[in-house]
């Protein structure tokens, strides 16, 4: 199982016999016993470089990370506990051809959820006619009554959107989760970029690498395209929930990036269905809020009142299209797991064309069909909450004993009582003999050069 | 692998590499930021090649590009700031107090003027009961941690610096760590006299580094201003009263009820200094009401109070103006000379303490106006200005 290679003490044969070639797993490295085109230069700068070269690229890569105050905050450990970011000196790479195919594949499924969420906060023809079970959106929690029948500027629902994706076995690219209320980890990805970049300068010119910027520059034009300002020049804010977020080293990092004024919710103020964001100098008109906030949270007026993090009335101001909040208000319903299933028609009916990118193959127990199957194969199935508000975490029906299956069954079942539609857990499934396949991972052994583990890329998230 | 996509006019923009996640673990089925893991940079390889834009990469600053000032400083961190400023100085107020309290009453054995005085004081503030005072009484005087006690107000300061942790230096922030784990550490301690004694000497010591920090680590910058202001404010009127108090008091030219006023104003070094005497009536009032060089003196409070209140009114305009050239006028009317007792007479003199008390009580009222004033103009944003800026 170990997929490690010593590469700078290990001569050329022995280093790549090392890798582990489980042919039930994709070989991001390998296609039969040669090394993929576009790892070959990496892997050969690995091989020009001295051990020294390595280690002094490693600190570099610490050091960076120590003196930007890279940081996560972890929710689990004590109070206060900020972990530095991990990032792995290796950078993943990926051949032009594919990841053509990989972007199109993302940008159509944006423009789909787009639009699904453009029905279902609009004329709710899905439902209508069936594509989607009414049961599943409107028992979402994300799915914002309140927000119902509001206009966006540019029918722009999405802003900003992102796929989590994993390979198959075969190398196909398959998604896992669509994040769509306030996607997190751009910032990182930015970070991430700027340190491994100056860690490998030379190859990273040669191997003319495509850069981030554009994405940042768009997001920029996006906030000042959409913002209904009028004459005024325009004013965008990040809005966060404040320090102790698990992102909120990247919540800062992105507010200087992008050039907005990083704010709490108790920083903006409604005022005549106006935002405005008070500051010593006065109060300022707000025009669009890039939130890193979750749909419920955002007004404490319309949506959950014990969130302390939102702005009262926030939504007034969306309704009267004063303000743009990115992603819209309620986005959050499509990132529903229940919802995958139902993605391949609906891309059909809509855009008249397939679904580029595969979902993991996935089943809303909803359904009472679905159900049955679902619960006949249940320990060969992975099980997750179709709502966020059934607090439910993702659960492995293999590594269940018969007494942990069994409580499983009884709370999918027990879904089915009409006195509590939300209670019912939602099942997904995915193929059982590519489990753990598709889960590719590295044991992070270390060796005598500890810098120098190879790490694979995960597949799941 | 994390992808992101962003909405541009001509449809989704893709970001040409991603978060790529690493576990933690060897052996994790699933893995999540949560659970802990690392991440890789993604490098999408061009197959032919790109224009490469402008660089988001830092770039060279010069002359034009300096900043001196947040156009954007948040009213949330500015009265977090004002808020730090306060209870900083009420913390030392209070210790100052409760040290003083407990010196006297071991000093006086239970009686004497100076420990009325002292005692008046403490009351005002709700520290110590009504009833003659005993060493269990004192003792929580200093334990408690009610509304307004020592221990209240250490959390609070606790709790503002917390928000605005950013911009305090590390040493700085140690300290306010260094004063929370003591204040915390109290609830633990058997509680005796000789025990709140030690705590409050090693407070005091703390407490008043702070101050040293404000003075000199933190960039005169419009947070630092607010922060000055709050503590100015907060001396103010705690001095205003105590001042007021003492002078109704009817031991008032005691040397121990005068050394107790001047323990309180922190001049009794000064004082020492100046007159190798015991403490008289008008060179102590002096000290604490009218010496502009002495810190501790109301009119040097009045004074920066001034200066910082006219930088931030040539920034965001007046609002302070008037009310603290009322203050300045209420001190200027404090005549020591009327308290001159071959000028003015026995009985005068009884009356001038009085009409001084009263002033005092008016300008600590007047302090208190202000403070009140400068939450809505800066903090809340509901005054006339702020009306002005809506409708605009």
């Amino acid at each position: 199982m170990s997929a490690q290679i010593d590469l700078a003490t290990t001569a050329p044969a022995p280093l790549l016999a090392s890798v582990d070639r489980d042919p039930a797993r994709y070989q991001e490295l390998f296609d039969g016993d040669h090394i993929r085109p576009h790892w070959q230069e990496l892997i050969a700068d690995l091989e020009r470089a001295t051990p020294l070269q390595m280690r002094h690229r490693q600190q570099f890569v610490t050091r960076q990370i120590r003196e930007n105050g890279i940081s996560y905050n972890i929710y689990s450990e004590a109070k206060d506990s900020q972990r530095p970011w991990d990032l792995d000196l290796l950078p993943q790479m990926v051949d032009a051809g594919e990841w053509r195919a990989l972007a199109s594949g993302i940008a159509q499924r944006a423009s789909l959820l787009n639009s699904v969420l453009g029905d279902l906060y609009g004329p709710q023809q899905l439902l209508r006619t069936g594509m989607l079970p009414a049961e599943l959106i409107f028992g979402h929690n994300n799915f914002l009554w309140p927000c119902q029948g509001i206009k966006v500027p540019g029918g722009s629902f999405l802003h900003v959107y992102a796929a989590d994706l994993a390979r198959a076995p075969n190398g196909a690219w398959w998604v896992v989760a669509d994040r769509a209320q306030a996607p997190s980890g751009a910032g990182y990805a930015l970070e991430n970029r700027q340190i491994i970049s100056r860690a490998f300068p030379d190859l990273y010119r040669q191997l003319q690498v495509t850069p981030l910027d554009a994405f940042f520059r768009a997001l920029q034009a996006c906030l000042q395209r959409l913002a209904p300002s009028g004459d005024e020049a325009p004013l965008s804010v990040l809005l966060t929930p404040g320090r102790l977020n698990e992102t909120y080293f990247e919540h800062v990092y992105l507010s200087r990036q992008l050039g907005v004024p990083l704010v709490e919710g108790q920083d903006l103020s409604v005022r005549d269905a106006r935002v405005y964001m008070k500051t010593l100098g006065g109060l300022q008109r707000v025009h669009t809020i890039l939130r890193r906030l979750d749909d419920d949270y955002c007004d404490p007026l319309e949506l959950r009142s014990d969130s302390a993090l939102g702005v009262p009335g926030l939504l007034e101001a969306v309704r009267a299209g004063h303000v743009v909040v990115a992603n819209a208000l309620g986005s959050g319903v499509v990132e529903s797991p229940g919802l995958l299933g139902f993605l391949p028609r609906i891309c059909e009916a809509l855009r008249g064309e397939k679904l580029a990118l595969p979902s993991v193959a996935t089943w809303w127990c909803g359904e009472a069909p679905v159900r049955r199957h679902a619960l006949e194969r249940l320990s060969r199935l992975v099980i997750k909450a179709a709502y966020p508000s059934q607090h439910f975490a993702a659960v492995d029906g293999s590594t269940l004993n018969s007494a942990g299956l069994a409580e499983l069954r009884a709370r999918i079942e027990a879904g089915r009582t009409p006195m509590s539609p939300r209670s019912r857990s939602n099942c997904r499934k995915r193929r059982s003999g590519s489990a753990a396949s598709r889960s590719g991972k590295s044991s992070p052994g270390r060796s005598a050069c500890a810098s120098m583990r190879w790490r694979r890329p995960m597949a799941t998230w | 692998m994390r992808v992101y996509a962003v909405a541009t006019p001509d449809g989704y923009l893709v970001m040409p590499g991603g978060l790529t996640r690493v576990a933690a673990k060897a052996g994790a089925a699933t893995v999540s930021m949560q659970s802990g893991g690392g991440s890789k940079d993604t490098w999408v390889l061009a197959d032919a090649p790109t224009l490469v834009g402008p660089r988001l990469m830092p770039r060279v600053l010069g002359v034009r590009d300096v900043v001196r000032k947040d156009p954007y400083l948040p009213s949330r961190l500015v009265e977090n700031l004002y808020w730090l400023g306060r209870y900083s100085e009420r913390s030392d107020n209070l210790t100052r107090l409760l040290r003083v309290l407990l010196a006297r009453f071991v000093d006086d054995g239970g009686s004497g003027p100076a420990l009325v005085s002292v005692l008046d004081v403490g009351r005002a503030r709700t520290l110590i009961g009504r009833k003659p005072p005993t060493k269990a009484t004192l003792v929580d005087a200093v334990h408690r941690t009610a509304v307004g006690s020592l221990r209240d107000t250490l959390a609070r300061l606790y709790w503002s610096a917390t928000q605005v942790r950013g911009r305090l230096s590390q040493e700085n922030w140690r300290a306010i760590v260094e004063i929370h784990r003591e204040q915390m550490a109290l609830t633990a301690a058997t509680p005796d006299l000789q025990g709140a004694m030690e705590f409050l000497d090693r407070l005091l010591m703390s407490v008043s580094a702070l101050s040293g920090f404000a003075l000199d680590d933190m960039t005169r910058d419009d947070g630092w201003r607010f922060l000055v202001i709050g503590r100015r404010l907060e001396r103010l009127q705690f001095l205003a009263d105590v001042i007021a108090r003492v002078l109704r008091q009817s031991a008032i030219d005691e040397p121990a009820t005068l050394e107790t006023l001047l323990e309180l104003a922190d001049s009794i070094i000064t004082y020492r200094l100046r007159y190798l005497s015991a403490p008289q009536l008008i060179p102590t009032l002096d000290l604490v009401l009218l010496d502009g060089a002495n810190p501790h003196s109301l009119s040097f409070q009045i004074r920066e109070l001034q200066r910082e209140f006219s930088t931030v009114a040539a920034d965001y305009g007046d609002g302070t103006g008037a009310a603290l050239l009322g203050i300045e006028r209420l001190l200027g009317s404090c005549n020591l000379r009327a308290l001159e007792e071959t000028a003015v007479g026995i009985a005068g003199r009884r009356g001038e303490l009085a009409r001084m008390a009263t002033q005092l009580n008016e300008l600590a009222a007047a302090a208190r106006g202000i403070a009140e004033q400068l939450a809505l103009k800066h903090f809340a944003h509901v005054d006339d200005v702020s009306q002005a800026t809506l409708s605009a």
